[in-house]
């Protein structure tokens, strides 16, 4: 991978104050109709970790990301953002913040190509507006030029050289979710929520990304909280992790102290 | 200036005769100061642009690298092995430890840890260069074992945050941080260092192909390698104009030879693709005057095109079968001698226009000028294909023992199953029981540690290459096949079971053929389908199938091979035939089944076929066959299959 070795600037550790992200879900419900989504849910994720959500099919994660990226807005609780209360913001509001995520299925534009997928998640980065663009001022040039070198260092990183030019929808499943979770980084996320990453997946891609996700991490300190049904991949390069269960938090804590936590080993039961 | 022009101004007569007395590190000190900042000496595709280096930074980098490697106790003479992918840094690495004196072995990065660890060990190692993370666990994991490794240095950093404490580890960036440091405290060290390179030194070592068993490691001069890039030079006019686009492993003969050999000493470009997938794009993007690759390259591309054109509208394909056509006749009256009438002529010219031109030009060989193959054996139909598709693919002949390619057919020779004339110096013979002799001045100096093998290869200044082969009055050489591999017939003939293979691969179905049958009553063909065409045929046909052994059992695939292989049976002499064949229900992709080149290893495949070959001569249907399967995790699980014989009709 060419991202790494000739361009170290890039992943050079960020200010501490650009990479803040402070996520705390305080007693968090979300109810369909008698039933709970999700139930008294309280979890607090600090900056710079890598954050693993385990939980069954159905166990209310993709339901507690939906409350974070602000798609259902009616839960009970709160969800505070570096002390900030996020309820009733639009979703492209808390993108703004910074909260970038990913969907379990594909969710790539099929249409159009792999590179103007990612140079659509650069758009919120563009400073200029239509006239400038017309006329394709020098700061246009230099801005098309440092988007496009954002992507392609993206495109090296989660080798999708060889379909940058083609459509997204044409891509086997492991590559368009690997498309996606490169589009998240082009956004320059303080916390990337992945919403089973790894399904699709190849064990080689699964282990790649993995490493990529790792380093990123370590790197440019983003918060990552990824959130799989089994205890296996997201678990491993996690610092914390946490289980979730008919949308009741059943443990919370270090990898270890998660994977031996006697609820948990009644779903999960150890290994070996 | 014309191009050809600026050739020859590059290659004066006395620059030429100068090579053979310099080590590769000095002409690249020359290249550097003769061609300067202003050419480019080598191209990376990265980021989707391509990222040129001069001579002036070629050699910056390649001193650094040597005066890192001298600061971390490298000493002259000692062996650094690399296991690099094709980047720049392959050769910053390749020429810099040269000029530190280092014997530089490569080795494939497709190599499981365990052989990795043996080849290591075999050529004494003291510094490993290694490509990535995935490389550095191999050797990691072997640490114990491998007593003469000093250092391992490597060039991708990405995911070696976890290892940064590791004392024997080193990245690329902090080994140029160290020479750059050396450089400052004593600018003059890099001149005193590359000067005490002497041509006679050992430049590297080749592993040979390993056919026959375990590679050995031939020991090349810095005279051997210059004396075959002067004699390319003189018989080929390449120079700074020309690109080479570097697509085979970098382990491999070809590749090693040109690039730090050949090429270097020409002053070409070498072009990096950007990465494994997108090199056939990438080197459209360059369009290269000049190919050598190994024929597998080739018969990938023919099966590329076949496959392409049954896709292809009626009109599409009847012009190409016309532009094929005709083609072949101007080609059929030119080696035959004749003048070639002017409604032909237009007509040719007519057809490269609208069909062979954009074709070529597709696959980015419109500017090839020079197109080889080489390496072991290719189908005359394969060389018969590109000839007849505007593309003059000729064959050359080498081994690692000949550092290099030292044979080729020249530009006026139309034939299609020779090697053509040796080079100039090389002096070919053949000797009472066929097998071809060679010597001259670029043949190795032996194998490195074992004076056995070297004495049985070398004998009286020659060199005994293991094949077997004929030549005509003219000097023309044909080979006929590995030595081993010789079949006699019942009459006294002789033939090579490479000649028949060669030609059972010309189907686009097939894409691995071995065969069977010494002193046996008739041969038999062990057959791997090409899964990608025969996958595509199939979805054609409505057959649903969407794994390799599942295919290879499908009655219609069956019958298509059976079909396929009857038809190029027909064109061979009636004791060459194959009587049965049998569809092999695994791909060949194991470094055991195969040659890191791609050939197939014939023992090992016997050994996994043994158990079936009495079933096959006594004329039965189908056998059980008992295989071993090795996981990634070296476990090794036995499995039964079985095994449909498939018989061709006899007589015909």
């Amino acid at each position: 991978m060419k991202s790494f070795q000739n361009h170290p600037g890039l992943f050079a550790p960020s200010r501490p104050k650009e990479t803040q992200a402070e996520l705390t879900v305080k007693n968090l419900s979300l109810r369909w109709g008698r039933g709970f989504a999700l139930n008294n849910i309280d979890l607090s994720i600090k900056t710079g970790e890598i954050f693993a959500l385990i939980g069954p099919k159905g166990a209310g994660k993709t339901s507690l990301f939906n409350c974070i990226t602000g798609s259902p807005a009616l839960y009970e609780g709160s969800i505070l953002f570096n002390d900030e209360d996020i309820r009733g913001r639009k979703p492209h509001h808390i993108a703004r913040l910074g909260i970038i995520r990913t969907f379990q299925g594909s969710h790539v534009f099929p249409e159009m190509t792999v590179l103007s997928n990612m140079l659509l998640a650069r758009h919120s980065f563009y400073g200029h507006n239509v006239f400038s663009a017309v006329l394709f001022s020098s700061r246009v040039r230099r801005e098309e030029a440092h988007n496009r070198g954002m992507v392609e260092l993206l495109i090296d990183m989660f080798q999708l050289q060889h379909a940058r030019k083609s459509p997204a929808g044409e891509l086997p499943c492991g590559m368009s979710k690997r498309l996606e979770i490169a589009r998240a980084l082009a956004m320059e996320p303080r916390i990337l929520i992945l919403d089973d990453p790894f399904t699709g997946m190849t064990q080689a891609e699964t282990d790649d990304v993995k490493r990529i996700l790792y380093d990123l991490n370590k790197l440019k300190n983003i918060t990552i909280i990824i959130a799989e049904d089994d205890m296996s991949d997201a678990i491993a390069i996690s610092d914390r992790a946490a289980v979730l269960d008919f949308g009741v938090k059943l443990a919370e804590g270090s990898p270890d102290f998660v994977e031996n936590h006697p609820k948990v080993i009644k779903i999960y039961p150890l290994k070996g | 200036m014309s191009k050809a022009a600026g050739n020859k101004a590059f290659f004066k007569p006395d620059l030429l005769s100068s090579l053979e007395g310099l080590t590769s590190p000095q002409i690249l000190a020359g290249n550097a100061e003769r061609l300067g900042a202003g050419a480019i000496a080598i191209r990376e595709k990265a980021f989707g642009v391509w990222q040129p280096y001069s001579w002036q930074e070629y050699l910056e980098y390649a001193r650094r690298v040597c005066l890192g490697m001298l600061s971390l106790g490298f000493h002259r003479g000692e062996n650094a092995a690399l296991i690099i992918d094709n980047r720049p840094e392959w050769l910053f690495i390749e020429l810099g430890a040269q000029a530190a004196g280092a014997v530089t072995v490569n080795l494939f990065t497709s190599t499981m840890a365990r052989e990795l660890v043996y080849d290591l060990n075999r050529v004494n190692a003291s510094f490993v260069f290694v490509e990535n993370r995935r490389q550095a666990d191999k050797i990691l994991a072997h640490r114990d074992a491998l007593p003469n490794v000093r250092r391992v240095i490597f060039v991708d950093p990405t995911d070696m945050i976890a290892l940064q404490d590791e004392p024997w580890l080193l990245s690329f960036s902090q080994l140029l941080e160290l020479g750059k440091g050396m450089e400052e405290e004593d600018p003059e060290s890099f001149t005193r260092e590359l000067w005490l390179g002497k041509p006679e030194d050992t430049a590297m070592m080749i592993m040979t192909s390993g056919t026959k068993g375990i590679p050995k490691p031939a020991m090349v001069s810095y005279k051997n390698l210059m004396s075959m890039a002067r004699r390319w030079l003189e018989s080929v006019p390449l120079g700074a104009d020309d690109n080479w686009v570097s697509i085979s492993p970098c382990a491999g003969i070809i590749e090693e030879t040109w690039c730090a050999g050949i090429a270097l000493a020409g002053g070409m470009t070498i072009n990096f693709p950007e990465t494994l997938k997108t090199r056939m794009n990438d080197m459209r993007e360059i369009c290269p005057s000049i190919i050598v690759n190994y024929p597998g390259f080739w018969e990938r591309l023919m099966s590329l095109i076949k496959n392409d054109l049954e896709g292809a509208g009626p009109l599409r394909r009847w012009l190409y079968e016309r532009s094929f056509d005709i083609h072949r006749a101007v080609n059929d009256l030119k080696s035959g001698g004749k003048a070639v009438p002017v409604r032909l002529r237009c007509l040719l010219i007519f057809y490269s226009r609208i069909i062979t031109m954009p074709l070529l030009d597709r696959l980015g060989l419109l500017g090839v000028r020079h197109a080889y193959s080489g390496g072991y054996p290719i189908s005359p139909e394969v060389i018969r294909f590109f000839r007849f598709n505007g593309l003059e693919l000729r064959q050359c002949y080498g081994l690692a023992e000949t550092s290099g390619m030292f044979q080729f057919q020249h530009d006026d020779d139309m034939t299609t199953d020779t090697v053509g004339a040796p080079l100039p110096v090389a002096d070919v013979k053949i000797a009472g029981d066929r097998e071809i002799l060679v010597s001259g001045r670029f043949i190795f100096s032996g194998y490195y540690q074992d004076p056995e093998a070297t004495a049985d290869a070398l004998k009286g200044g020659m060199l005994y290459t293991g094949d077997i082969g004929c030549l005509d009055a003219d000097g023309i050489l044909s080979i006929i096949g590995r030595k081993e591999d010789i079949i006699t017939a019942e009459d006294g003939r002789i033939f090579s079971r490479d000649f028949i293979e060669t030609r059972i691969k010309e189907s686009h179905y097939v894409k691995e053929a071995v065969v069977w049958g010494k002193g046996k009553p008739y041969l038999i063909a062990f057959i791997g389908i090409d899964f990608e065409n025969a996958g595509t045929w199939a979805e054609r046909h409505g057959i649903a199938c969407h794994e390799y052994g599942e295919l290879t059992r499908h009655p219609g695939i069956e019958e298509l091979i059976r079909n396929e292989i009857h038809d190029l049976n027909m064109m061979l002499p009636g004791y060459m035939r194959v009587r049965k064949i049998i569809l092999m229900n695994k791909e060949l992709d194991t470094d055991e089944e195969l040659t890191k080149t791609g050939i197939a290893r014939r023992k090992f495949l016997f050994e996994q076929y043994r158990g079936i070959l009495d079933a096959v001569y006594a004329d039965r249907s189908e056998a059980a066959l008992v295989g071993r399967l090795r996981a990634a995790n070296d476990e090794i699980r036995t499995t039964k299959t079985m095994i449909r014989i498939i018989s061709l009709s006899e007589g015909e």
